[in-house]
C-alpha cells in the first residue's frame, strides 16, 4: 500500500488514446488535424506501466480509444494489464473492423463496458457522416456486446444532419438493449472546427431535440441512462470543460504526450511532456502544460473575479484558444466574454452554409465530397 | 419503475463494480464513466447488495451489527440507498 498523492488533485480517469489509426473519416473527429505527424506509438510495453503509473496515482476509470483502439494488435493485452490493476475498462470504438471472436476474447481479458459510435439511426446518413460503409456492422457489433452480457453504451454525435433523429436513435438504442445512450452535440474543436459550417444546427433544431429527449430520459431511468446535454454554443455559459483543466481527468495520446483533454494538442504555445521520459506521477504534478490553466491563478477579468469560476473554470481553454488565440482568456461560450462575437459569427456562417452538406472528412488529403 | 420495498432482493448490476478505493480508503461503486464515493453505512449496505438477501433482511443484519441502530430506521435508511441505486441504473433487475 503506497501512500495516497499528496497534491490536492487527483485524477480518476485517464483517457488512453491507443492509436490515431480509424477507417472512419467522420467531419467531427477529436483527433488533432495534424494527427498523420504523430505515427510513433507508445509500445505494448510503455502502455502496460503507464497504467501501473495511473493507478497509483489515483485513477480508477480508464478510456481506451483512438483512433479505432482495434487497429492495436495488442489490445487483449492492454485491456489485460488494465484489468490486473484494478482499473475499470471502458473501450470505447467504431467497431470497426471487429469480429464476434474477438469480441469474445475482449471481453474474457476483461472489458468492463463497450461504447459504440453511431452516426444517424438511417444506414444512408450513417455511411455518408462516417465517410464508410460501416452502419450494418455497427448494428452486428451492438448485438453481439449485449448477447456476451457486457453493458453498452450507443454514442451519437449530434449535428445539423442528425438532431432530428432524437425518437429513432432512442428507439435503436432500445433495440439493441444499451444501458446507456449518450447524445453528444459535437464540440466545436479540430476537425469539428474546420466543419463548423455544415455541422452547427440552428437554435430551434437544439430546443426541439432537447424538448424531445427529456421524455425519453424519464420514461428510460433505471432502465437506460439517456443523455443530453445542451451545446455551449447555445448557451450563456461555458460548460465545466474536463471538470477543470488538469484536475479529474487525464489523457495520453498515441505518441505518449499526456495532455488534459483530446483537444490540448491544438494549443500550440503549450510543450506537453512524454510518458517516456518521465513518469505519470511527476508529469501529473509538475508538467509545466497540465499546471499551465490548474487551478485559478492563471484567470484573467471577467474569470478572475467571477463567482461562478469554482463551477465552471472559465470553460473551455482550447476553445478559448481557437476562438481568440488566447488559451487564457475567458471561453467566448460565456456571455461575459469580450470574445462573444466569435460565437455569433459563429451562428451567422452556420446560417449561411445551411442546406450546404460538403465534409472536410478526417483524413491525409483532406477532401470535401458531395 | 420498481418499488423497493421490505420484500425486494438487490443486487448490483453487471456493469456496477464495487471497490475500495485505497487512496481514499473509502468504498466506491464504479460504473461506465462514473464513480459513487460511498460513506461508510452505504458502503456497508452496498456489500450485502448481492442477490442473496431481501431489503428487509439487510436491515435485519445492519441493526445486529450495530447495537442500538433502531430496525425501523436502518430499513428507511436501506430503502432509500436501494432507491437511489435503481435510480441510477445501478440494480439487475432480471
Amino acid at each position: 500500500m503506497t501512500a495516497a498523492p499528496t497534491t490536492t488533485t487527483r485524477p480518476y480517469t485517464l483517457i488512453a488514446e491507443l492509436t490515431y489509426r480509424c477507417p472512419l473519416r467522420c467531419p467531427y473527429c477529436s483527433n488533432p488535424i495534424d494527427y498523420l505527424a504523430h505515427k510513433n506509438e507508445l509500445s505494448t510495453e510503455d502502455w502496460c506501466r503507464v497504467f501501473g503509473e495511473a493507478e497509483e496515482l489515483g485513477v480508477v476509470q480508464l478510456h481506451l480509444t483512438g483512433g479505432e483502439p482495434l487497429a492495436r494488435k495488442d489490445l487483449e493485452v492492454l485491456v489485460a494489464r488494465a484489468r490486473e490493476v484494478g482499473l475499470y475498462v471502458n473501450l470505447v470504438t467504431s467497431g470497426i473492423p471487429l469480429s464476434r471472436e474477438r469480441l469474445e476474447g475482449l471481453a474474457r481479458a476483461g472489458v468492463d463496458h463497450v461504447q459504440v459510435s453511431i452516426q444517424s439511426s438511417r444506414a444512408a446518413l450513417a455511411d455518408e457522416v462516417a465517410g464508410y460503409a460501416g452502419h450494418a456492422k455497427k448494428l452486428d457489433v451492438m448485438r453481439w456486446v449485449k448477447e456476451l452480457d457486457l453493458p453498452l453504451t450507443m454514442n451519437v454525435v449530434l449535428h445539423r444532419a442528425n438532431l432530428d433523429e432524437i425518437d429513432e436513435l432512442v428507439a435503436l438504442a432500445e433495440e439493441v438493449g444499451a444501458d446507456r445512450l449518450e447524445l453528444a452535440n459535437t464540440q466545436y474543436l479540430n476537425w469539428a472546427l474546420s466543419n463548423r459550417d455544415v455541422l452547427l444546427p440552428t437554435r430551434e433544431q437544439i430546443e426541439r431535440a432537447a424538448e424531445k429527449a427529456a421524455p425519453h430520459r424519464d420514461r428510460l431511468r433505471g432502465k437506460m441512462d439517456v443523455l443530453f446535454v445542451k451545446p455551449d454554443y447555445f448557451g450563456t455559459t461555458p460548460k465545466a470543460c474536463m471538470d477543470g483543466w488538469a484536475r479529474r481527468f487525464l489523457q495520453i495520446v498515441p505518441d505518449g504526450r499526456v495532455v488534459p483533454c483530446h483537444a490540448a494538442t491544438s494549443i500550440t504555445s503549450l510543450v506537453f511532456d512524454d510518458v517516456r521520459a518521465r513518469s505519470l506521477k511527476e508529469i501529473w504534478e509538475t508538467s509545466p502544460a497540465l499546471l499551465a490553466y490548474r487551478g485559478e491563478e492563471w484567470m484573467q477579468e471577467p474569470c478572475r473575479s467571477c463567482d461562478k469560476r469554482a463551477i465552471d473554470f472559465g470553460g473551455c481553454r482550447c476553445q478559448a484558444f481557437a476562438l481568440t488565440g488566447d488559451a487564457a482568456a475567458t471561453d467566448p461560450a460565456c456571455r461575459l466574454s469580450p470574445n462573444r462575437a466569435a460565437i455569433d459569427a459563429a451562428h451567422a456562417g452556420a446560417d449561411a452554409g445551411m442546406g450546404v452538406r460538403r465534409y472536410l472528412y478526417r483524413g491525409p488529403a483532406a477532401r470535401a465530397t458531395r | 419503475m420498481i418499488v423497493i420495498d421490505a420484500a425486494f432482493v438487490p443486487r448490483l448490476a453487471k456493469k456496477a463494480r464495487l471497490k475500495l478505493d485505497r487512496h481514499a480508503n473509502k468504498y466506491m461503486i464504479i460504473y461506465p464513466e462514473r464513480g459513487l464515493e460511498l460513506n461508510d453505512a452505504a458502503a456497508e449496505i452496498a456489500k450485502k447488495c448481492d442477490g442473496s438477501r431481501s431489503v428487509g433482511a439487510i436491515a435485519d443484519e445492519l441493526a445486529r451489527e450495530h447495537e442500538g441502530a433502531p430496525r425501523d430506521a436502518v430499513e428507511h435508511d436501506v430503502i432509500a440507498f436501494v432507491s437511489m441505486l435503481r435510480d441510477k441504473g445501478l440494480l439487475e433487475l432480471r
